[in-house]
């Protein structure tokens, strides 16, 4: 993570799944090991904000370091790709039957 | 473009060619929302779970609504307030005086943006994209790219003027009526689609760019469980189709007799769709790409997380100032089709109902759009962290489109479906609209009108009003952040309120109130009778169409049908 520096162990992870929408979930990892390490199989793909609270040095209080990464898809999802298609024959279907009647009118 | 009969008689009121007209409506239905909002809203609902819901809404009230109101504009070839008054008598007429108010409201700090738009254009050839840019009140690092350079923008006097080119450029376009209107919109909205797709291509040949498709179109059905997904999918299809504004039904107005106004509501939904369907593809490409997170408005969409992923780009400058000036003139020309059509319903009703001269109407409004839209421009910087809107312009503008917006055009939708399904009798206006119609509408059309499309509307106002209740007055927590000279503005949201609640309804009143002078109304009444005539002659040989409306309805004479 940017500005954090060597890794850091037992530092409280978080994930938010869809982060500033309105149906955001957030999911509390745990901690890292010593070494800085925590896996994390993302459960859904999307845009998600990892979130580490981290103590700032010399003091109790807790800072608050975010990355913003895109979970991409393991394999083309066959339902994205059937309504991307079927919205598009719709949508473009319907614009072209229409103008036709237009122009033949 | 040819004239009509009634125009070459002096009855004054112009005529679309067939494809001009689908170019105007589906330019005044593709907007700054098209581009951006959608994509900010889709994301916002879940992409994938929000998108079927969004081709649902489109099919059960998006499509119906718009044949209702080109029906309603084309039966009675009249702007917004006199076609209600013709159906529904004074009632109708202040519903559609009140709509215009509240159209005349969104024009305004609709323009506003659009300054702002003109005056990234302009920074788009260069300070816009360095990483950083002096802004008042911040270090010289403090506030990176876009941000510093949009609010050192909306902190200088720049948009003013730019308020004023574009209150210019809409006087110009609309100052012959529908001939110049449908001469910059056959340049204009061409235009659109092509840097459009020029966008999407960009989008989807970056490595990872087809990944932020998947996430738009597939389907999440848990996140299509909660309520909140369906409500902002019916809302995004009633404020995208430009519903609620009278624009259509003054549009339509200008139709010639014998057209299809089921075809008409089927391509220009489609193509707003369609649009929206390619711009969702090039806004969430770059998202995923750049893993940028939208905040859900329209103005954070396109002033900052757009240009963040242009900046980007590979490719080094001459490539992202290329994109940035494509993108910035995208915006301008699908916000500047969409203001014309606000001024255009605006003046064809003025001009109906009180026959000024256009020259005069568009002068005026023109004149009075530009003051008001510098209240949105106005670059005293309140909120000196820019923890919420950060000047006062866009503070305002953010209360005035919390309320003109999200509740009127719902309101005037939900209005008019009362009107028409349990007062005029949606059954006349169906099969008014049938007989030059060749996909005919059922009975089931009735049923939508008066029971669907305002159960749909009145459960999105009662949960919206709802929200409102539970977490207090929109806007009313900004405060906290302005700075000392500016905390008066506290009650700014309270005022914004009751301005919106009073002011159009007392301008909607005074004008359905006003009658025009005796000469003038029978001046009015022949034209309209000639007019009526040369319908009627027009519309000789068509099979089972009802007869054509007799006489005109001035605002002097009740109208003869309802009688």
């Amino acid at each position: 993570m940017k500005g954090i520096g060597g890794p850091v162990g037992d530092v409280p992870m978080t994930v938010i799944y869809r982060p500033g929408s309105q149906v955001e979930g957030r999911v509390e990892l745990g901690r890292t090991a010593d070494t800085g390490a925590l896996v994390w199989v993302p459960a859904s793909p999307g845009l998600v904000r990892v979130v580490a609270e981290l103590p700032e040095s010399g003091s109790t209080a807790q800072a608050t370091h975010v990355r913003d990464i895109a979970v991409r898809f393991a394999v083309v999802p066959g339902s994205g790709l059937g309504i991307l298609i079927a919205a598009g024959v719709l949508l473009f279907g319907g614009v072209a039957v229409g103008l036709r009647r237009t122009l033949l009118q | 473009m040819s004239q009509t009969e009634p125009e070459q008689q002096g009855q004054g009121r112009g005529q679309w060619s067939r494809m001009g007209f689908i170019l105007a409506a589906s330019g005044s239905a593709i907007g700054l929302g098209n581009v951006v909002f959608f994509s900010a809203n889709a994301y916002r609902f879940g992409g994938g779970a929000f998108y079927l819901p969004y081709l649902l809404a489109l099919m059960v009230i998006g499509i119906p609504l718009m044949i209702l109101e080109l029906g309603l504009g084309h039966q009675e070839r009249r702007a917004f307030p006199q076609a209600l008054q013709r159906v529904a008598g004074n009632k109708g007429e202040l519903l559609g005086w009140w709509a215009l108010a509240n159209t005349g409201l969104i024009a305004l700090y609709y323009v506003a943006i659009l300054g702002w738009v003109v005056g990234m254009f302009f920074g788009s050839m260069g300070a816009l994209w360095e990483s950083t840019f002096p802004t008042p009140g911040f270090a010289a690092d403090e506030l990176p790219n876009p941000y510093g350079y949009f609010f050192h923008l909306l902190s200088s006097w720049k948009p003013v003027l730019f308020v004023g080119l574009v209150w210019l450029a809409n006087g110009w376009i609309v100052r012959r009526g529908t001939r110049s209107i449908e001469r910059a919109v056959r340049v204009f909205v061409p235009l659109m689609w092509v840097l459009m797709l020029v966008l999407v291509v960009r989008g989807l040949t970056l490595a990872g760019g087809p990944q932020g498709v998947w996430y738009l179109f597939t389907p999440d059905l848990r996140l299509m469980r909660e309520v909140s997904v369906w409500q902002g999918a019916f809302s995004q299809i009633f404020f995208t189709l430009s519903l609620g504004f009278g624009v259509m039904t003054a549009y339509a107005s200008y139709l010639p007799p014998k057209s299809d106004q089921t075809n008409n509501a089927v391509v220009i939904s489609c193509l707003n769709c369609g649009f929206e369907y390619i711009a969702g593809v090039a806004v969430f490409a770059i998202l995923f790409v750049f893993a940028a997170v939208p905040q859900a408005s329209t103005i954070s969409m396109m002033f900052f997380i757009v240009p963040q992923g242009i900046a980007q780009l590979p490719g080094g400058g001459p490539v992202v100032i290329g994109f940035g000036l494509l993108f910035f003139l995208l915006l301008l020309l699908a916000g500047l089709s969409s203001t014309v059509s606000l001024v255009e319903s605006l003046a064809s009703a003025l001009i109906d109902k009180f026959r000024f001269s256009r020259r005069r109407v568009v002068v005026g409004i023109c004149g009075f759009g530009a003051a008001g839209s510098c209240l949105f421009a106005l670059p005293h910087v309140v909120d000196p962290a820019i923890v919420n809107d950060g000047t006062l312009g866009l503070t305002l503008l953010d209360l005035v489109d919390h309320w003109a917006f999200n509740y009127g055009l719902l309101v005037v939708g939900l209005s008019e479906c009362l009107l028409i399904g349990w007062v005029f009798g949606v059954d006349r206006i169906r099969r008014r609209i049938n007989s030059s119609s060749v996909w005919r509408l059922g009975r089931w059309y009735n049923w939508q009108i008066r029971w669907l499309i305002p159960g749909a509307i009145l459960v999105v106002l009662a949960s919206s009003a709802w929200q409102e209740l539970s977490a207090g007055l929109y806007g009313s927590s900004y405060a906290a952040n302005f700075a000392a000279a500016w905390r008066w503005l506290a009650a700014s949201p309270k005022f914004v309120l009751l301005f919106w609640l009073i002011v159009p309804l007392l301008v909607a009143w005074l004008l359905t109130k006003r009658r025009v002078s005796n000469r003038r109304a029978a001046a009015i009444g022949k034209e309209d009778e000639k007019g009526d005539s040369n319908d009627r002659a027009l519309q000789t040989g068509r099979a089972g169409g009802p007869p054509a409306p007799v006489g005109g309805s001035t605002g002097v004479e009740p109208d003869r049908r309802l009688a």
